[in-house]
């Protein structure tokens, strides 16, 4: 507080010579008030204004939710606005799929280990280029499948599709395993070839299976 | 202040407009269901516990067309000139209401089946109890069929002159169709004595008996087949298994592949593993993976890449074989023929046989083979057989 204000408030009553009249009040305390109210009308907008943008932002994560699907392995809840009886005899539940993401992933992961220590020598890294475009495949059929369960709800069927997609994945590292030891066993190494570590063919995110 | 104002308005104005459209978009569906009401020939909403029939007149030239979701339906033959529906409503907690329409169009006849599942607090919910709802379509025979199917099964005893079926997410059994169109997926189909057949599955499962013209196109399915005269094939992620074709025409990618006898195969193969118990003969290129045959009858070319190939017997009736290869086993067993003519060539490639070999080819590299060999009378006509291989293993024992 500086020296005016203090001699201000300290000599209010000798100062205060010249009250206004009742009409001047009356004008005044309609001013006050009508800025009071303006203050909390702005407030009020201020607070919707943020209830709508967060309905927009939740929304707009929903809309990417059902777009995207899930980024990890885990397998989605069926939501529970639709589901389907299905036409299969069985009427098996989310919990199936995910014991079979959690059967198969440590088996894929085991399998890219093990080709993660092999490396081999090769004129052409691109001979092998079908393998990483058989994963996407399958990671394709992978995400439909379970685009399918979110929709409908998982049954038997859904679920054997998603045990096979799983089992052709295990298929597809093995065989990839079978063709690069073909090519270790017949070609001697030499010096125009060049050393290729297997796992850098296939293109696969590892760390995708070893979230489980 | 101006500017929250404004953005106010802007959500205000966004949300009357949503409004909006949603009112004229239900103002629209209701319109049309009142037109579709005003255009069927019946068009029934199904209580519970209640059997309901449908009856139509037919002529020889309609077409039927059935639409049915979550209601399993059979069609079966009967000799009068008319189509019947009955639905039978077991006693079930609905929730929800059936519709079912069946009216005459321009075409022919159109059966529209499925639940009109009730909304509660704003969740749909299709509850099991919806199977307990069974239809049968009585029909002559004779007619073209197009049928449409979701989360139903579905049994054609009745015969069609044509057919043109899409399942999705069900069962179908059909039998006596002579012209098929089939597109499925996430489906189970038999089939049985289809004269011919073009046939889509997709994530499902395929058996069928007789299909003497094939087209199919196949992935993450099994397909097992009894025969077919001539057939095209694509299979992609398939467990295939066909009993006897004459003429096939194979491309396929990371399949299993299992054919009893084959007369003549066309193959484009991409890392699969393909058993042929007896081959008349085979041309074709293949990458990866395995080709075992049990006995080759009498001609085979192959281009391949890290292609294994396997030959349990070869009959004294080939005319010719030729394989280029490279990264691969090749057993190939020619010592037990009768006679033939034989040249090889390979780099890093080492040969099993008990036959004598005569150098051939001028090329002096270190690594390399390449040598002829002989068998049988002089003068005789036995088969000629060219072998090329790189870094490869072959036994011609």
């Amino acid at each position: 507080m500086d020296n005016i204000q203090k001699y201000l408030q300290e000599h209010k009553s000798s100062l205060d010579t010249d009250i206004p009249d009742e009409e001047n009040w009356a004008r005044l305390s309609h001013t006050f008030s009508e800025m009071g109210r303006a203050r909390k009308l702005r407030g009020r907008r201020l607070i919707r204004l943020g209830i709508a943008a967060a309905f927009l932002l939740a929304a707009a994560g929903f809309v990417l939710w059902k777009v995207n699907g899930t980024g990890n392995r885990q397998m989605p809840s069926p939501p529970t606005s639709v589901s389907s009886s299905g036409a299969v005899p069985t009427a098996p539940t989310t919990t199936q799929a995910e014991v079979v993401n959690s059967v198969y992933t440590p088996v894929i992961l085991r399998e890219l280990t093990g080709l993660g220590k092999t490396s081999f020598y090769g004129h052409n890294r691109g001979d092998f280029k079908i393998f990483s475009q058989q994963w996407k495949v399958l990671e394709v059929n992978e995400k439909t499948i379970e685009q399918h369960m979110r929709s409908v709800g998982p049954n038997g069927r859904l679920i054997q599709q998603l045990t096979d997609n799983y089992k052709l994945k295990i298929r597809l590292l093995q065989q990839f395993s079978v063709e690069i030891n073909k090519v270790k066993n017949y070609l001697p190494p030499a010096d125009t070839l060049v050393k290729i570590p297997s796992l850098s063919l296939l293109n696969i995110k590892t760390s995708d299976y070893e979230k489980e | 202040m101006k500017r929250n104002n404004v953005l106010w308005q802007f959500c205000f104005v966004l949300v009357f407009l949503s409004t909006a459209f949603q009112r004229a978009a239900a103002a629209d569906n209701a319109a049309a269901a009142s037109d579709n009401a005003a255009a069927a020939g019946d068009n029934r909403k199904i209580a519970e516990n209640r059997d309901s029939t449908f009856i139509l007149p037919i002529r020889q030239a309609d077409h039927i067309t059935v639409r049915t979701s979550n209601i399993n339906l059979t069609i079966r033959r009967w000799a009068d000139p008319k189509a019947q529906l009955v639905v039978t409503a077991a006693p079930a907690d609905w929730d929800g209401d059936l519709l079912v329409s069946m009216r005459s169009g321009a075409d022919g006849i159109i059966v529209e089946m499925g639940p009109k599942p009730r909304s509660r607090n704003g969740v749909v919910r299709l509850s099991d109890t919806w199977r307990s709802i069974k239809a049968t379509l009585d029909i002559p025979d004779g007619h073209e069929f197009v049928l449409n199917t979701a989360f139903a099964n579905v049994d054609i005893l009745s015969d069609f002159m044509m057919g043109n079926f899409t399942v999705n997410n069900g069962e179908l059994t059909a039998a006596n169709i002579p012209q098929l169109e089939l597109n499925t997926q996430f489906a189970k189909v038999h089939l049985n004595d289809c004269h011919t057949g073009d046939i889509t599955v997709n994530n499902g499962e395929l058996t069928a008996s007789s299909i003497p013209q094939l087209k199919l196109n196949v992935q993450f399915a099994k397909v097992h087949l009894k025969d077919c005269h001539q057939a095209s094939i694509t299979a992609n992620n398939t467990t295939l298994t066909i009993g006897t074709v004459d003429i096939l025409q194979l491309g396929s990618m990371f399949s299993n592949i299992d054919l009893t006898t084959v007369n003549q195969l066309k193959l484009t193969s991409n890392n699969d593993a393909i058993e042929i118990t007896d081959l008349g003969e085979a041309t074709g290129r293949k990458t990866f993976g395995s080709f075992r045959i049990g006995k080759l009858r009498k001609g085979f070319s192959l281009v391949g890449q890290n292609a294994d190939v396997s030959i349990r017997e070869i009959a004294a009736t080939l005319e010719n074989l030729k394989v280029e290869d490279q990264f691969a086993q090749l057993h190939i067993p020619i010592d037990g023929i009768p006679g033939f003519s034989l040249h090889f060539e390979g780099m890093f490639a080492t040969v099993k046989s008990g036959l004598p070999r005569k150098p051939a080819g001028n090329r002096n590299e270190l690594n390399h083979t390449e040598f002829t060999m002989d068998k049988g009378a002089a003068g005789g006509k036995w088969p000629v057989i060219s072998l090329s291989c790189n870094n490869c293993e072959v036994d011609l024992e």
